[in-house]
């Protein structure tokens, strides 16, 4: 194979991060999944997928702590990187295709 | 929140501090937005699994050794596929383990099917091993040999004393040979005033050298020793017995022992087992005896070839030295030959072999009827997965990515299933050593070795991931486009993989069917052959008279066998005892050749058995007398007389009255006697043989030592034991009594191996005919599901449910034909391999092959008609809304 083939959960999460904006942390992401998906996401297991997908070039983070000042303490806000736009551009248009064929055969009128 | 268990906070240790914290305040940070959203309960339970989550996570984001096999749980069936070859198989691991559970029917079915076939194919293979291929315990074995005359009509010829010495001195092939007499003496220990029976051997002093033997203690005796004017007596105690009755005292040595009122001295005890001999208690030296008649021929010989010799080489020089004494002493040893055959094939002998292959072809079979199965199970699993592949594969997951998730998952499960079926075979040995028959040769040393276990281990996984990778190669061969399109997945081709399958599996099945099917007959057959005496309610005990009391052929022999005889008798509960030299089915073979009086010439002598008996021997044993009269006292002494049995008489005299006749003795001029009555034949040898001509002799006239009391009594017998052996006591209270055995347990013991076969095959093919069973309906039932919908069409537009219950029972009719017929036509021609341990039954059978016919058919009707009836059963309306 001659690169990485995204997860499914990896989809989901980088999916969620566009979602909310330009730039999040862990636990809107958490939420954000949950309310998509409708069923219990693991934390910890998007705290490890970020960090896996910061890892692959996906994802890019900075430390900042201008979210919620009372709290005082820094989170680790994550933004998607070009590669990662092109990757989920692709695997919509993948879908798209498979779908479109679906459809045609279903529903001919 | 609540508060992290310790072994959660063992966990979080492994973390960096920075990271630890982050996610702790990630948590907690969730911890507080859900129990806004549903609750305080809610999130606390919600935080519990959390915690259980994040301790495995922690050893991947460590990246600890197993924290691949630990992934990031990835909801629905996709999975990451990342590169990296090792991390994949860790990460398919978990992935197929994680897909196993949520199958646990299917996945029990997998692993149970391969352990069975596995556990039974190292089971027997572990027996195959032992018994034909493992070495025999003496040095270089190979080279073992034994040595036996041969005659037109018996190639299997025992030697005399003075033939033996002269192969001895002859033959340059040897480097040693050495002889033992038959019978193998029993002699009697006496011992701080108790006596008890041992079991003995008489070996020249050669068989060390033979055997290659050492002494454990002390020496072995040696040929210049016990060969000459003065014979040492000397002994050499067996290793068991010297171990069990002095406690492996090596002070023994040097001790004397009082063998049947002689005394013996013991030189040393022998280093190693004796199978061959049945470990006896003690070696007594033997002296081939020079003035032996040169046709009485009583000696075993082994030998042991000069290094680099072949069998053949040995075997021409020994034929050529037995022409050689065909010249030199016509009399004696014209129409006698030699040969040689080896030690192993004289060990384990032709038909122990020939079941032991058979078995193992019979698990073999079973082993690929399971693999058929699973093969099928993969199959009906994978249809339900196309999906799951399709968008694997559209996802961009190569064929060689996708081939190591199922090489993968069949592993793991064909592993599984080596370890259950090595758990199996290693359970089932101590029970085939119980339930296995004595005579199977070197039972007892069966046990799983390396070399099985890697055979077995090394077979296993081969077939269950050749069985997980016949989906694959299908799998690639359907296009995305019909994946997506045609939910139910089951194309035609796979369809007939699945088919073509059950078809051999039937096949096999109707193969080990066939073959328990004989066995089971020629096992019926066996236990219900007439042995010709009645043994229920008879009692026997061998017993054996110290030399020096009781000379053979003297007149104490005679004297105290009938006082024996005639004191049991006087018990109440007693019918009827008499004393014979064969135990029946557990004594020696006595044979000799008789001819007619006018026969001058020794090939035209007939091979027979002889025993000697006491005169109510026939009475006792239920022995129906045809013509004449048994032994009367009148037979102690003047002319020779004997009881012939029914083939005897044709045999000898056929067409003719045989009582009244007289007919020589073992050649020509010896001397003859006169037959005085005729009884029928019995069998007391070898059930499954015909029974030989065989005739009796009045022990009276005849004393021979040895003999077994048989014991006829009128209520069971066990009450009365304790009598029997007081009366022989009074008689002598010097001669030990050995545990009496009832003569029904000596018929039981010679049907056991065919027993034991029988039921081996049973189970076997009771465990094929459930597979066959099982495939049959697998197919079917996935051919039902796969066209629910056009039967729901069918029925909307009118076809009766007749109609459509007849086209599913085609449909199984089809297979079940195309595979009982490929069955049949492979079963014949194999059953012919049977022939040799069958008794009384044709290979070609055709009551067993219609019974085996016929029960496989019903059990693929019943196979077939239980999906059909839920076709039948199909709502048309609920079947084309399923779509």
């Amino acid at each position: 194979m001659g690169r990485d083939v995204l997860g499914e959960f990896e989809h989901q999460v980088l999916l969620a991060i566009m979602r909310l904006g330009r730039e999040s942390y862990s636990v809107p992401v958490v939420l954000e999944l949950e309310e998509c998906t409708g069923r219990e996401i693991s934390q910890s297991a998007v705290f490890v997928v970020l960090r896996r997908l910061e890892k692959k070039g996906l994802l890019t983070s900075r430390m900042d702590d201008n979210g919620d000042g009372e709290s005082g303490r820094t989170r680790r806000y994550f933004a998607l990187t070009p590669a990662a736009l092109t990757r989920l551009q692709e695997s919509r248009a993948t879908f798209q295709r498979l779908w479109e064929g679906l459809q045609t055969d279903l529903d001919p009128s | 929140m609540p508060e992290p268990g310790p072994l959660v906070r063992a966990f979080l240790r492994l973390l960096p501090k920075h990271e630890r914290s982050a996610l702790l305040a990630e948590m907690a940070e969730l911890y507080a937005a859900r129990i806004e959203r549903r609750g305080r309960a809610n999130a606390d339970a919600w935080a519990r699994r959390e915690y259980r989550r994040l301790s495995l996570r922690v050893l991947s984001l460590r990246g600890l050794p197993g924290a691949a096999l630990w992934p990031v749980r990835t909801p629905g069936a996709l999975q990451d596929l990342g590169q990296g070859s090792f991390a994949d198989v860790a990460r398919d691991s978990s992935f197929a383990v994680r897909q196993f559970r949520r199958a646990p029917a299917w996945t029990a079915a997998v692993i149970a099917t391969l352990g069975l076939g596995i556990g039974a194919v190292g089971l027997v293979l572990s027996v195959a091993d032992t018994v034909l291929v493992s070495p025999l315990p003496y040095p270089e074995p190979d080279r073992l040999v034994r040595l036996w005359e041969t005659t037109e009509s018996s190639p299997e010829f025992a030697t005399s004393d003075l033939n033996f010495l002269d192969f001895r001195d002859r033959a340059g092939g040897f480097a040693a040979l050495a002889a033992t007499p038959i019978p193998f003496p029993s002699p009697t220990l006496v011992e701080d005033g108790a006596p008890v029976r041992l079991t003995g051997v008489q070996v020249t002093a050669d068989m060390w050298d033979v055997l290659g033997a050492e002494a454990e203690a002390g020496r072995l005796f040696r040929r210049e020793e016990v060969e000459g004017a003065e014979a040492a007596r000397v002994v050499v105690l067996g290793r068991a017995f010297w171990e069990q009755r002095y406690g492996a005292d090596p002070d023994v040595v040097g001790r004397t022992l009082d063998l049947d009122g002689v005394r013996w001295t013991v030189v040393g005890v022998l280093g190693s087992d004796a199978p061959l001999f049945d470990d006896p208690d003690v070696w007594l030296p033997f002296a081939p005896r020079l003035d032996y008649p040169r046709g009485d021929r009583r000696l075993e010989a082994y030998g042991r070839l000069l290094p680099g010799l072949t069998l053949e080489q040995a075997e021409a020089e020994v034929a050529g030295i037995a022409a050689a004494l065909a010249q030199e002493f016509p009399e004696d040893n014209q129409g006698y030959g030699a040969q040689l055959e080896s030690f192993r094939e004289a060990f384990i002998g032709p038909e122990a072999r020939r079941a032991v292959i058979s078995l193992l072809g019979a698990v073999t079979l079973l082993l690929l009827l399971g693999c058929a199965n699973v093969a099928n199970l993969w199959i009906a699993r994978a249809t339900l997965r196309a999906r799951e592949m399709g968008l694997r594969t559209a996802l961009g997951a190569g064929r060689a990515r996708i081939l190591l998730q199922l090489v993968t998952e069949s592993t793991l499960l064909a592993g599984v299933g080596a370890l259950l079926g090595v758990g199996l075979a290693w359970a089932g040995i101590p029970l085939l050593q119980r339930l296995g028959p004595a005579s199977l040769p070197r039972i007892q040393e069966v046990a799983l070795d390396a070399r099985v276990l890697g055979v077995t281990v090394g077979v296993a996984l081969l077939a269950g991931v050749v069985c997980g990778l016949v989906p694959a190669f299908h799998g690639f061969r359907r296009d995305l486009y019909s994946v997506f399109r045609d939910g139910s997945g089951g194309g035609g081709g796979r369809g007939r993989v699945r088919e073509a399958l059950v078809v051999g599996q039937l096949a096999l099945a109707v193969v080990l069917l066939v073959g328990a099917g004989l066995l089971l007959t020629s096992f019926h057959r066996l236990s219900t052959v007439d042995p010709g005496f009645e043994a229920d309610r008879v009692v026997a005990v061998e017993l054996s008279l110290p030399e020096d009391r009781y000379p053979e052929w003297s007149v104490e022999l005679s004297t105290y066998y009938r006082e024996v005889v005639e004191r049991v008798n006087g018990i109440p509960r007693v019918r009827s005892a008499a004393a014979g030299a064969v135990n029946p089915f557990v004594g020696l073979r006595l044979t000799n050749t008789v001819g007619r009086e006018e026969m001058t010439e020794q090939e035209q002598f007939l091979q027979i058995q002889w025993r000697v008996v006491t005169a109510q021997y026939f009475e006792t044993m239920g022995i129906p007398v045809l013509a004449g009269r048994t032994f009367a006292p009148e037979d102690r002494d003047g002319d020779r007389t004997a009881l012939v049995t029914r083939s005897f008489a044709e045999r000898v005299w056929p067409g003719e009255e045989a009582v009244g006749k007289r007919f020589q003795w073992n050649q020509p001029g010896v001397w003859s006697a006169r037959v005085v009555g005729v009884v029928e034949d019995i069998r007391d040898t070898e059930l499954a043989a015909d029974p030989l001509p065989t005739v009796f002799f009045h022990h009276e006239r005849f004393p021979w030592p040895w003999m077994t009391l048989m014991v006829r009594t009128a209520a069971d017998p066990t009450a009365v034991i304790s009598d029997i052996r007081e009366a022989i006591w009074s008689v002598d209270p010097a001669i030990p009594v050995p545990a009496l055995t009832r003569l029904e347990q000596n018929l039981r013991a010679e049907t056991a191996p065919a027993r034991f076969s029988a039921l081996l095959a049973a189970l076997l093919a009771a465990l094929a005919l459930a597979l066959a069973g099982t495939g049959v309906y697998g197919v079917i039932a996935c051919s039902v599901a796969d066209r629910t919908r056009e039967f729901g069409v069918r029925m909307a537009l009118g076809a009766d449910r007749s109609g459509v219950l007849r086209s599913v029972l085609a449909r199984g009719g089809r297979l079940m034909t195309f595979g009982l017929v490929a069955g049949v036509g492979i079963a014949l021609p194999l059953a012919g391999f049977l022939r040799r341990i069958l008794y009384d039954t044709a290979p070609a059978n055709p009551g067993v092959l219609a019974t085996v016919v016929l029960t496989l058919g019903l059990v693929g009707l019943a196979a077939t008609a239980l999906p059909a009836l839920k076709a039948t059963r199909v709502d048309p309306r609920q079947a084309l809304r399923s779509e």
